[in-house]
């Protein structure tokens, strides 16, 4: 696969990523419901998990999956070197967010799972075009 | 910087930047979801009580 075709695959992951956190963020803020057929998406929605520092983590991840897409639609090393940080920080914090799920909250949300499955492949992703210009 | 040419050392980077950017996160969450403690006045009051 060529960088061009990494890059392109990265920035429709991300701009997948970011609808369904998208989502997730209106919902919270509009007070609606959450469709969920793992029936734990309000549990996890509701905890305290659900905000960092005061922020929710949708909007969190919202500012993560933009900077993963800018990083990929740059070139250069420095790009491809930012595009991996960012995709690497963001599987380490979802793989704490789903053992949180599991193990703390008991909760799964398939709104999370789906995330956290957009985040596993932008660091494949991400990762591949780090090894392409290392070369 | 000089290490910072080679491929080895440009990807250790990523790797530390990474883990330190995730233990902040975690620290963050943490943080924010420890359960609060008694009111400090109220733990004095109870550490000072008569038995």
């Amino acid at each position: 696969v060529s960088e061009r075709g990494l890059r392109l695959a990265s920035v429709l992951l991300a701009a997948a990523g970011a609808a369904i956190s998208a989502y997730l963020l209106v919902v919270r803020e509009t007070g609606g419901t959450l469709v969920c057929a793992t029936g734990g998406c309000e549990t996890v929605q509701s905890s305290r998990y659900a905000e960092l520092l005061g922020f929710p983590v949708a909007a969190l991840a919202l500012v993560g999956f933009a900077a993963v897409a800018g990083a990929a639609l740059a070139r250069g090393e420095w790009a491809r070197l930012a595009h991996a940080t960012v995709a690497l920080t963001a599987l380490g914090f979802s793989g704490y967010l789903l053992v949180v799920q599991v193990v703390e909250l008991e909760a799964i949300c398939q709104w999370c799972m789906s995330v956290d499955v957009v985040v596993t492949a932008l660091a494949a992703l991400a990762l591949l075009r780090l090894r392409a210009g290392l070369r | 910087m000089a290490r910072l040419q080679t491929p080895r050392w440009r990807f250790a980077a990523v790797l530390v930047t990474a883990a330190a950017l995730v233990a902040l996160l975690v620290a963050a969450s943490r943080l924010r979801s420890e359960p609060a403690g008694p009111e400090p006045v109220a733990a004095i009051e109870s550490a000072l009580a008569p038995r």
